[in-house]
């Protein structure tokens, strides 16, 4: 242990922290052989009183082992030890000079008492200082010119890992690797010149990770005014410094995120609504959505009041703006009129305190170009008025799925057109019926009125058949043509029978051709389904095609086709069935009937059945095939019942 | 409106020929029902095959208008039917919808003509009157033929005989050789046949030998060559 030093550093912090002796305490047996020694030796020596300063000997010892009050006993004792020495060898003899001797010795012992009194209590209040050091976290220790450590704190071991008998006069260097940008130069000279410096520098513990410190350093001065150490505080900020550059990345990942984001994002105040919003609640209002609906007026002036704060890149290009600044400031123009629906929407949501809220509308861009948006709003905690709109273009979206509903409409459009294609014998015979029937009652009418008699009765018969039929042509073709017409898409309410009796209707004619029994099989109480009427009866006409060009090529008398539909046994669904006992399909094909383009026959296109199914699972049903025991083939949908019925 | 009952009743009278609708359509048998009797003819009209039988009027009907496709047997099945069961009725087909393959096979089953839906009235009762002219003719035929059976009734087992051997060909010589009697009595038998058979010609009465070949007592030595020995 380097003296010299630590005897700087006790001026300063007090008695240094790791002293070995420290707790070494003198055996108490020792101090009482020392005090009987001193005093056989000054009872039996004619040495006289220059004995009893010995005692002073007996009290330093004293000092390290007892308290005060254990040291004042002891002076007392010594006191009177030279007393009874001065009484045994001189008696009571008139005081002369061993009685001058045994009063400086009294006094002296009297006086080391006192001071070591002292010294005791500033002993104990260094140390009270040292174990508060000891407590601190900061690392902190004591290096000479050269850099050597001479002393470390508890703090330091704890922070770097060192021992104190480990680090104590090693050089800082080898112990700590300190770095800081810049170096340590300007730091050393700063120290010299001002005395002090602070700072951030990077060490490395014994186990070699980097931690951050913030540090303090104090110059010592020795004797003679020149530098003789410095004194380290250092508090490690790693933690703090990486929250702190966790946190910058983080507003810079936010700033990333804001700017480069996909999605507009606009950050608005809403601090002038928030009031309005509060006025109205305590007026009472509950129901905002209504409140709004009643009170355009209202939401016409809280628009007015949102203030755009920022926007980032992708909301000025969405919007067709030069610059963000154009956007900033009030919101208003953004809105169309049409828009405050939604925008009443987002205010009722912030109202009733919801954490944000969905909604799509359309707005319009600065160019006034339409936009459809899927606006999602985040709402701030209760007393902020700071809201994030993030807005979504789905104008393509839109587009895409306007046109991927036409592309299917149109699918199911033509082959609707192609299974007329196949009925077309069928269409033919029923249109040809009553036309042919038409112009034979037109000549019937024409010659019983040209007879020579005229027979007005026959006659008018005829003109009326001729009307009946003519009408009977005219459902045909209405039928045909409600079929393969590009109608939109609809929902009507149904009854399952009505389809079926419309679909078997287009299709009648046909079983009568192949000679085919066609059983239709529903019980009167189902229940009503939301459909679209067309759509269905063509799922229900492609099924009955197939199943009559399926029996057709059977060379059998026994050709059946069977149509049932009931509850399925979970409640609110119907099944339908379709079952005929024709030449069926393969097993390994049952799978892939509903793919498009999948065809068995000749000159199928392939389409009917993914129609169907596509049809089916737009109405929330499922379609499947099946083979059934007797042969043939079973195509079985599904179809939800109207809930509400 | 006259019911399709009371038409069928009518067919008792038996005056102008009757001409039956075979269609499953309803509001084209009545047009058509309209339409015969409108130029004067009789008309019946009919669903289905089944009901045609079931009325038993094919024999009294000129004339067969049917449809091709009908529920149950169809118009060819039909015209097969009548063809094997000898039944020489005119039939006109239509259709609803013009089948090639399927007319060929009504006009080679011996169809008067096939009329594709909707039909031109004309060409409607220009078919008719074809198939009331065809009918009127095979009706002659019959009357004809059942005239010469009536008359070869009349004749007596030998002149039936002799008949036989002489519109084969045979001189009466040979015929009397043949059945052994003089040659005088064969002419005398010859001259009554012909008498009795009101034959102009002896082509004529081998015309009607044919028509009655059925009943015609083979040749004695049938297949020989005919002997001019005494």
């Amino acid at each position: 242990m380097n003296a010299s030093v630590a005897q700087g550093t006790e001026e300063a912090f007090g008695r240094p922290w790791r002293r070995q002796s420290r707790n070494r305490q003198f055996p108490r047996i020792g101090i009482v052989l020392i005090a009987a020694l001193i005093f056989a030796a000054d009872t039996e020596l004619p040495l006289g009183s220059a004995v009893a300063g010995l005692y002073a000997i007996v009290l330093i010892l004293a000092a390290g082992t007892y308290l005060r009050r254990g040291v004042i006993v002891t002076g007392l004792c010594c006191i009177g030890l030279t007393t009874v020495s001065y009484l045994a060898s001189q008696g009571l003899s008139p005081p002369g000079d061993p009685f001058l001797r045994w009063a400086v010795s009294s006094a002296a012992i009297g006086v080391i008492t006192m001071l070591t009194l002292r010294n005791q209590a500033a002993t104990q209040t260094q140390r009270e200082q040292a174990e508060l050091l000891n407590l601190t976290h900061d690392a902190i220790f004591v290096r000479d010119t050269q850099d050597i450590v001479t002393s470390w704190s508890r703090g330091a071991e704890a922070l770097y890992g060192w021992s104190a008998e480990e680090a104590l006069g090693r050089p800082v260097q080898t112990l700590l690797a300190p770095e800081r940008p810049g170096g340590f130069q300007p730091v050393q000279a700063q120290v010299l010149r001002e005395g002090h410096w602070e700072g951030e520098v990077l060490h490395r513990t014994r186990g070699g990770q980097s931690v951050i410190v913030s540090s303090r350093w104090a110059l010592q001065t020795g004797p003679r005014g020149g530098p003789s150490a410095i004194l380290e505080t250092n508090t490690d900020i790693t933690l703090q410094q990486q929250a702190v550059a966790e946190l910058r990345r983080s507003e810079e990942r936010y700033r990333s995120i804001f700017q480069s984001a996909g999605v507009a994002i606009w950050d608005e105040d809403y601090s002038d609504v928030q009031p309005l919003l509060e006025e109205l609640r305590q007026q009472g209002v509950t129901d905002f959505n209504r409140y709004f609906a009643e009170n355009p007026d209202f939401v016409r002036r809280a628009v007015t009041l949102v203030r755009v704060v920022d926007v980032n890149e992708t909301a000025v290009q969405m919007f067709q703006a030069e610059c963000k600044h154009e956007l900033l400031g009030p919101l208003e123009p953004v809105f169309l009129p049409g828009t405050s629906g939604s925008f009443a929407y987002l205010l009722a949501a912030l109202a009733e305190g919801k954490p944000g809220c969905k909604s799509e509308t359309v707005v319009s861009t600065r160019r006034g170009e339409k936009l459809s948006i899927l606006m999602s709003v985040t709402f701030p905690p209760a007393g902020e008025s700071r809201v994030l709109v993030t807005i979504m273009d789905i104008t393509e979206r839109r587009r895409a799925e306007h046109d991927l509903q036409r592309t299917r409409e149109n699918l199911a459009h033509a082959t609707r057109v192609a299974t007329l294609g196949e009925l077309t014998a069928s269409i033919a015979h029923e249109v040809s019926q009553p036309i042919a029937a038409i112009v034979a009652n037109g000549a019937a009418a024409l010659r019983w009125l040209r007879r020579e008699a005229p027979d007005l009765g026959e006659a008018t018969q005829a003109m009326e058949r001729t009307i009946r039929d003519g009408k009977r042509a005219g459902d045909v073709v209405a039928r045909i043509r409600a079929f393969v017409s590009k109608s939109v898409p609809r929902r009507d309410i149904v009854a399952p029978r009505d389809l079926v009796d419309e679909a078997v209707l287009l299709v009648q004619r046909e079983f009568q051709n192949h000679d085919i029994t066609l059983t239709i099989d529903m019980s009167s109480d189902l229940p009503l389904i939301e459909a679209d009427r067309l759509q269905i009866e063509h799922v229900i006409v492609n099924l009955l095609i197939n199943g009559v060009q399926s029996l057709a090529e059977m060379n059998t008398s026994h050709r059946e086709l069977t149509l049932k539909a009931d509850m399925e046994a979970e409640g609110d669904v119907i099944l339908f069935s379709v079952r005929d006992n024709g030449i069926g399909f393969a097993e390994k094909d049952a799978k892939r009937l509903f793919d498009a383009f999948f065809t068995t026959k000749a000159n199928g296109m392939g389409m009917g059945l993914a129609v169907c199914r596509s049809t089916v699972e737009a109405h929330g049903g499922r379609i499947w095939a099946s083979r059934p025991k007797g042969g043939g083939a079973l195509i079985q949908f599904t179809l939800p019942a109207c809930k509400d019925r | 409106m006259p019911s399709e009952r009371c038409l069928a009743d009518d067919l008792v009278s038996a005056a102008p020929p009757l001409v039956i609708v075979l269609d499953d359509d309803l509001s084209v048998r009545e047009s058509l029902i309209s339409l015969f009797r409108s130029v004067g003819l009789r008309a019946v009209a009919f669903a289905s095959v089944d009901d045609v039988a079931r009325e038993k009027v094919m024999d009294q009907a000129s004339c067969l208008v049917l449809d091709i496709r009908m529920p149950g047997m169809d118009g060819l099945a039909f015209q097969r039917y009548l063809l094997s069961v000898g039944q020489k009725i005119p039939l006109i087909f239509m259709t609803g919808f013009g089948d090639v393959p399927m007319s060929v096979q009504a006009m080679k089953g011996g169809a008067i003509d096939f009329l594709p839906k909707p039909f031109d009235e004309a060409a409607m009762l220009e078919a008719v009157a074809a198939a009331l002219e065809l009918d009127r003719k095979q009706r002659q035929a019959e009357r004809a033929t059942a005239a010469i059976w009536l008359r070869f009734e009349t004749l007596t087992p030998r002149e039936r005989e002799v008949m036989r051997y002489v519109t084969s060909g045979q001189m009466n010589k040979q015929v009397a050789a043949a059945l052994e009697l003089s040659e005088i009595t064969i002419k005398v038998h010859r001259g009554r046949i012909m008498q009795k058979m009101a034959a102009r010609s002896l082509p004529d009465l081998v015309r009607m030998a044919e028509v009655v070949a059925g009943r015609l007592a083979p040749l004695a030595d049938e297949g020989a060559e005919p002997s001019y020995e005494p």
